[in-house]
């Protein structure tokens, strides 16, 4: 068996460079289809990634209350908020504490505040969702409650981000599952011809008492190592342009989302793991399937 | 031994095999003629098995080939050396590689088959064409290079279709010598033809094939028609 495996890669080594026109053409096909699916797949890694980012941040709805609600009031509100599925907690902000955080957050500024007489600010719940979906939902409870004033909550942002993404992300795999299907069929197109160029070849091996296995062996060995070749060559070249991509981005992707591009090494090992698989599985299955018809001698 | 029993083979409607029934003796030379489309390429290819006959039996060396599996057909093949008109080498091989194939097919050990490959080129006498490619050498030796690969598992057959059909009258002969030669040695040696003079001067057995059916069956000589 190993002797065999052997046998069956030296000689897909000597027929990969013997056959050089026909293994150019599966290595660029294969390579130019794994770099376009390896653009969408990052392109796609980095809009979930964005959307989840948005929905950490604006996950928060602030409930307003009454000036009169008294905080044992507060507390029972706050309880029945936090049984919904939709939320994950609820935290109860007393005006003093709301004041604090607000002076805080004027820095140095803050010295202005202390000429208020009268803390202004009322005293809130702020509830913190578990599924940024059911938003609505939980604004409307908290506007049922009689010691409710106001609810604040980005919902229109988040509809907005929520929406473009899903339209993106089911736009992307519609263009992937596409692109695997063209793929396989330029592939699976190349792989015949290489075969149907090889078809007298394969008649006269038979002619001889091969085996099918020992025909196919070294063509199925073949069909693999440029697979993997090619997955190997367009991982290179998504990884240095991904890399340099995330470096370019950085600053301005910093200031317009407060957030970068998903780590160049994350990206890279899931591409890694798709190529290999889909280089390795298109090559065996292409010569494999355009064998089988012609091993009938 | 070959024995074909009431073949009839036929391809749709049209019979091109009809009730063929022959014995060949291990170590004959025996010459198939007949005009083109007569049968004698059917008749090879149900020696090799490429076919099955829909009506009789093939039995090769006591065994009813038709019965043969799918599995059992490679074993059986590599009994039988095939040369062919068009010569049939892998392009993509050398000469040497092309003939240590057919030693491969076989699972020989490497060594055996580095020290038997070149005695097979030297025995046809093309031990310095050994790296090159079929389309670097002429129609006659790549006929030898064939020829040492029908022999190169020591075959009790050889089956030879026109194999010098492609070949002018020196080369031809040349190659027929190497085939009496390979007869000398005990091989059985089956060879389909169109070469009146060879027949005749080689004087061994002559089946003739015409519409399908053997319509003589003569030691030596000239039975051309």
């Amino acid at each position: 068996m190993f002797s065999g495996l052997w046998y069956s890669l030296k000689k897909a080594v000597v027929q990969i460079f013997r056959n050089k026109g026909m293994s150019i053409a599966s290595l660029f096909s294969i390579t130019a289809m794994l770099l376009i699916l390896a653009l969408f797949f990052s392109f796609t890694v980095n809009v979930s990634f964005l959307t989840e980012q948005v929905k950490d941040e604006f996950n928060t709805i602030v409930m307003f209350l009454y000036d009169g609600v008294s905080t044992e009031d507060a507390y029972k509100i706050a309880s029945s908020i936090e049984s919904m599925n939709q939320v994950e907690s609820v935290k109860y902000v007393p005006k003093e504490k709301a004041m604090e955080e607000f002076k805080e957050s004027w820095g140095d500024n803050a010295y202005l505040l202390d000429g208020l007489t009268e803390n202004p600010l009322p005293n809130s719940l702020r509830v913190e969702l578990s599924d940024i979906q059911g938003g609505s939902l939980v604004a409307q409870v908290g506007y049922g409650f009689s010691g409710v004033e106001d609810v604040r909550f980005y919902r229109e942002e988040v509809d907005k981000v929520l929406k473009i993404s899903s339209v993106i992300q089911k736009s992307a795999l519609v263009v992937i599952v596409f692109l695997v299907i063209v793929s396989v069929m330029v592939v699976s197109n190349t792989v015949k011809l290489t075969v149907l160029a090889r078809q007298e070849e394969i008649e006269i091996m038979k002619y001889i008492g091969a085996t099918n296995w020992f025909v196919r062996g070294p063509m199925f060995v073949e069909g693999m190592l440029i697979g993997l070749i090619s997955a190997a060559i367009a991982l290179g070249i998504s990884a240095i342009l991904y890399i340099k991509l995330e470096a370019g981005l950085r600053t301005d992707m910093m200031t317009l989302f407060a957030t970068t591009l998903v780590d160049s090494k994350f990206v890279i090992k899931n591409l890694a793991w798709i190529f290999g698989a889909l280089g390795v599985s298109i090559g065996a299955c292409g010569s494999i399937i355009s064998m089988r018809r012609f091993l009938k001698v | 031994m070959i024995d074909f029993k009431n073949v009839t083979k036929a391809y749709d409607d049209k019979i091109v095999l009809e009730d063929a029934t022959l014995h060949i003796d291990d170590g004959e030379f025996v010459f198939i003629v007949g005009p083109t489309g007569a049968g004698k390429s059917t008749l090879i290819k149900l020696i090799s098995r490429e076919i099955e006959p829909d009506e009789g039996d093939i039995i090769v060396d006591g065994k009813v080939i038709d019965d043969l599996s799918n599995r059992e057909i490679p074993a059986f093949r590599r009994q039988i050396g095939m040369v062919f008109q068009d010569f049939r080498l892998l392009p993509n091989l050398t000469v040497y590689e092309n003939v240590a194939f057919a030693k491969e097919v076989v699972h020989s050990p490497r060594k055996t088959i580095k020290r038997i490959v070149p005695q097979l080129l030297a025995m046809v006498d093309i031990e310095d064409l050994a790296d090159k490619f079929p389309d670097q050498i002429s129609g006659g030796e790549q006929q030898r290079v064939a020829i040492a690969r029908a022999i190169a598992n020591n075959p009790k057959y050889i089956i030879a279709d026109e194999p010098t059909g492609n070949l002018d009258g020196e080369t031809a002969w040349a190659i027929m010598d190497l085939l009496a030669q390979i007869n000398r040695r005990g091989t059985t040696v089956v060879m389909v033809t169109h070469a009146a003079d060879i027949v005749e001067r080689m004087n061994r057995r002559v089946i003739t094939i015409q519409g399908g059916r053997i319509i003589s069956d003569v030691k030596g000589g000239n039975a051309y028609v």
